[in-house]
């Protein structure tokens, strides 16, 4: 219990800096110097209910929740759903059930690419020059399936996690870079995961956005 | 004469005089042979039309040999009257006869191939009563429970051991295991396990190794008895067991009921941990010695299990616990014909049909389950000159499925198979075995599977054993040909036999967005193969030690695994079965068996046991895996990883028997130990690599005494897990603490 109030506390502290890095850094392009930004419980258009006889979830909406790196910020979800925010440039990313869209190709206007790269996110200090997928019709940038993209599915404790050692390195809208850890799938990012109580389909990720269009991502 | 008696010295074959000394079992077995029937064809090719013609001429050659009108139809219990009581004497020491590692009558202490007998004495003295107790006594064997009890050995899973009950196999599995509690021990001779790849006289699933659970063969004119036992959580077990042999026929019956309330360890959550029972099992079996060259013999076994859960289906609040009815019924019969041409020919014909339905209800769907095996086989032993006995057997099989998730509703498959056993004795102290096996499948690429033992004896107290073979294990009907389709979990997974049609089908309608193209789809399965060598020695230090030490290594590729081969336009992934994975197990067994008093009797076995996906070993090698601590990832080192779940590095296991003739009394002392072993992920690699995903290790007692009352009368009493070890969360197949008592009633 105590663990995990720090734990929250610890997220609620990153999340206020997270915002005030974003401020200060809208309001000073210069500056190359970028934050790391947490980000807690965007809902990837959750489950309101259960079905009470087939346990199918309902009161999904079938849209993706849009999020924009740069104003850390969500643009578009499901219940407040905007067709004309969806068609634009302002959304870098967007989250439906375990798929994951970037800005771009089919998914939208933007000039958006990404790619799954293997490592400690830590250690990356420069997205790489080239290698960006972009999503089409054939397939998403970021592939899905449990393995396969970013998580794996743990059918013995009916658990989705995020695969150790996998983040996602982000060509935003605008063709700025940004990268982007997944930490939790689940509400509250509860460790371990209650599958039975813990509401899915709510993403907990840390990123970092170069605002100043250099590819290099230090988090200094 | 003098030839003959040399070749019973030099190839152990001990079969008449076992036959005289009342081992007649072990003369039953030498030359197990199966016959029969070729059944309907269904997409035959040559090589199966081949075997059938194989199997089929020599069926009616067989046939026409024992009906041959010259063959003497004389007294069954004559003695052969080259065989001297003086050269029996030379038999007395080898009281254990084995039959299973080579398919025909060996001493125990002969057989090349490494073998564990448990005799009735020693099973009796436990007071078990279903095989999985039994088993999870034994050093070097643990019990996982996974769709049922199923049973490992040498690191490998249920799937890849075969069962079987005297030499026909026991099927209908669930995920790959083999439920063991289906089985009583109840009328057993003994049971020998064979441990190391068997494929090479088996076939399929004989790829870590055979257990081989023999019925007592009636010695006395008639006897019954009854047996009633009662244990923790309302579990009963009652028997009638009913053996004659008068003359040349003989027969044994058993009828058992097995029941219990079940047991809860969770007194907040719906439905018991362990759901209520009721089980029973009759079976027979029949000898006629036709004639001093001919026997016929027939078995039948029935099993039927009713049991009723409850479970939390409903999503709401306030959800109404569901009735779940899970029933399970099997039969099975076989038939055989042993047939011997002088001295040196003998053979055997046997046709087996088993089926296995099991259905689990629910309240709007039902799923059913239906399995049949039939299979024939025709086996010759014959004995070359004064040192080489040759076995050979070709046969063929069919199986078919129904249940719901398979295409079409139902499938059939059709197999043949021919092997080849050499057994050689050059000297007293060298015996040496090759054999192999063609098995050609419907389903998927034929395989041969050879296999090498030796056994070296340089001195009379000291034997050495070494191994080579090669294994497999067929792909499920579920690989190759499930049909499940789960819109609401997103996804279906199909059979790699069923999979390119329905892909073809959704292209066609539009409905296929993409292939991810990491698998040729269509491409037809190969069976998981594996390469196993087993080197060892047994000490015989002096008449009250023994010390016996195995090191094995097996290696298995090929592993059926799901893969994601498309996408659907809707967003569904489509999932289908590859072989792609490779394992590896390796280890020793040590056991130590001491008698320092003739009343007590002392076995201790260790385990060591190390494991590895070695794809995943690869991975970590080259700095790909990671793990993730306090939201950074970091590394996973090869140090760190521990292998394959549910395996413990370390095992041992102690077992004290003690007897008082005088007193009639016998107690038994049994401890198992179980070292950690990982569970399941717990850190989002998918592999064990955290101490946070191992079961801490533990140790269980049981207890036994028994009390012969009278000649007639026997009470025994005893305890499992005496020290009501429990782990609910991790373990929640142990129940605690369990008392038991029974009574046993003889009429002889």
């Amino acid at each position: 219990m105590l663990y995990k109030a720090i734990y929250r506390t610890t997220l609620a502290v990153f999340l206020t800096v997270g915002l005030a890095a974003c401020d200060s850094d809208s309001a000073n392009d210069t500056g190359s110097e970028v934050e790391t930004v947490l980000v807690t419980d965007v809902a990837a258009d959750p489950a309101t209910g259960r079905d009470p006889v087939t346990g199918q979830p309902t009161g999904t909406t079938g849209h993706f929740t849009l999020f924009s790196l740069r104003d850390n910020t969500i643009i578009s979800s499901g219940d407040n759903f905007s067709a004309a925010d969806s068609a634009s440039s302002k959304w870098d990313i967007g989250f439906r059930g375990t798929t994951i869209i970037v800005n771009g190709g089919s998914s939208g206007p933007g000039n958006g690419g990404a790619m799954l790269v293997e490592g400690v996110f830590e250690e990356l200090t420069e997205a790489p020059a080239s290698g960006y997928e972009v999503d089409s019709s054939e397939k998403y940038a970021i592939p899905s399936g449990s393995g396969n993209g970013w998580y794996n599915y743990n059918p013995q404790l009916m658990v989705l996690s995020p695969i150790p050692g996998r983040f996602l390195v982000i060509r935003t809208a605008d063709g700025k870079y940004a990268k982007l850890k997944i930490l939790s799938y689940y509400q509250g990012a509860p460790d371990p995961v209650d599958p039975f109580s813990d509401p899915e389909r709510y993403y907990t990720f840390e990123y970092v956005f170069q605002p100043d269009g250099s590819r290099v991502l230090t988090d200094s | 004469m003098k030839i003959y008696t040399n070749l019973c010295i030099g190839v152990q074959i001990c079969i008449y005089f076992a036959r005289n000394r009342g081992w007649q079992y072990a003369g039953e077995r030498w030359g197990r042979t199966k016959i029969t029937m070729i059944v309907k064809r269904v997409n035959s090719d040559r090589l199966m039309i081949a075997l059938k013609t194989v199997s089929a001429f020599l069926l009616a050659l067989f046939v026409a040999l024992v009906a041959e009108p010259l063959t003497p139809f004389g007294n069954a219990n004559a003695q052969p009257a080259h065989l001297t009581s003086a050269d029996s004497l030379l038999y007395y020491e080898m009281p254990i006869v084995v039959v299973t590692a080579t398919r025909g009558a060996r001493s125990l202490r002969d057989v090349p191939i490494s073998t564990e007998v448990l005799m009735a004495e020693e099973i009796e003295a436990r007071g078990n009563v279903r095989l999985t107790d039994l088993l999870a006594e034994q050093a070097g064997i643990a019990i996982v429970h996974e769709f049922g009890a199923g049973v490992q050995m040498q690191g490998l899973s249920s799937d890849y051991v075969l069962i079987l009950v005297d030499g026909e196999p026991v099927i209908g599995r669930s995920g790959g295991t083999l439920d063991l509690d289906r089985l009583t021990i109840r009328g057993l001779e003994r049971i020998e396990i064979v441990r190391g790849p068997s494929s090479s006289l088996y076939g399929s699933d004989a790829l870590a190794g055979v257990i081989n659970l023999i019925t007592r063969d009636p010695s006395t004119p008639f006897e019954a008895a009854l047996s009633a036992q009662f244990e923790t959580h309302s579990t009963a077990d009652l028997s009638l067991t009913g053996e004659f042999s008068q003359g040349p026929v003989s027969g044994s019956i058993l009828l058992d009921r097995y029941s219990s309330d079940g047991y809860d360890l969770f007194e907040d959550r719906i439905g018991q941990t362990a759901p209520g029972f009721v089980d029973y099992t009759a079976s027979g079996r029949i000898k006629v010695d036709a004639s001093d060259r001919t026997k016929v013999r027939a078995a039948g076994r029935f099993g039927r299990l009713d049991q009723k859960d409850e479970i939390g289906l409903s999503f709401g609040a306030g959800s109404a616990p569901t009735a779940s009815i899970g029933e399970r019924t099997e039969w099975n019969v076989s038939s055989g014909v042993e047939h011997a041409i002088g001295d040196r020919v003998r053979l055997d014909g046997s046709v087996y049909l088993s089926r296995f339905i099991s259905t689990t209800a629910l309240v709007e769907e039902d799923s059913r389950f239906a399995q049949l095996y039939g299979e024939t086989e025709i086996k010759a032993d014959v004995v070359l000159g004064t040192s080489h006995l040759m076995t050979a057997g070709v046969g063929g099989a069919r199986e078919s499925v129904e249940a719901d998730r398979v295409v079409g509703g139902s499938q059939t498959a059709e197999a043949g198979f021919a092997y080849l056993q050499h057994q050689w004795t050059p000297s007293i102290k060298l015996n040496l075995i090759a054999s192999a096996r063609l098995d050609h499948h419907t389903d998927y690429t034929d395989r041969v599977s050879p296999k090498f033992s030796v056994l070296y004896k340089p001195v009379r107290r000291l034997h050495l054993r070494g191994s080579v073979g090669s294994g497999f294990k067929a792909p499920t009907f579920q690989q190759r040909y499930l049909d499940f389709r789960n819109p609401i979990g997103g996804y279906s997974v199909f059979g790699a036999s069923g999979v390119a049609s329905t892909l073809a089908q959704l292209e066609d309608e539009g409905g296929i967005r993409r292939y991810t193209g990491t698998i040729d789809v269509g491409t037809a399965l190969r069976p998981e193969h594996s390469w196993s060598f087993n080197v060892g020695a047994d000490a015989y230090v002096s008449d009250q030690v023994e010390v016996r030490l195995n090191l094995f290594h097996n290696r298995i590729e090929d592993l059926i695994e799901t893969v994601l081969i498309a996408e659907q336009t809707n967003g569904q992934q489509i999932f289908s079965y590859s072989n792609l994975d490779r394992i590896r197990t390796q280890g020793v067994e040590v056991n130590l068996g001491l008698n320092p008093v003739r009343s007590v009797r002392v076995d201790v076995g260790y385990q060591f046991l190390d494991t590895a996906d070695l794809d995943v070993l690869d991975a970590i090698r080259d700095g790909s895996v990671f793990k993730r601590v306090d939201g950074r990832d970091v590394r996973v080192t090869v140090g760190e990883y521990g292998g394959l779940f549910q395996r413990s590095r370390h095992s041992a296991s102690l077992n004290v028997r003690y007897r008082v003739k005088r007193l009639g009394l016998t107690a038994s002392v049994r401890g198992t130990y179980k070292g950690r072993y990982g569970l399941f992920d717990r850190n989002g690699n998918l592999i064990l690599d955290d101490d946070a995903e191992y079961v801490s290790g533990h140790m269980l007692w049981n207890v036994t005494a028994t009390k012969d009352i009278t000649s007639r009368v026997k009470i025994r009493a005893g305890a499992r897990n005496l020290f009501d070890h429990t782990d609910p969360e991790l373990i929640p197949a142990l129940s605690g603490r369990l008392i038991f008592a029974g009574i046993e009633l003889r009429t002889n």
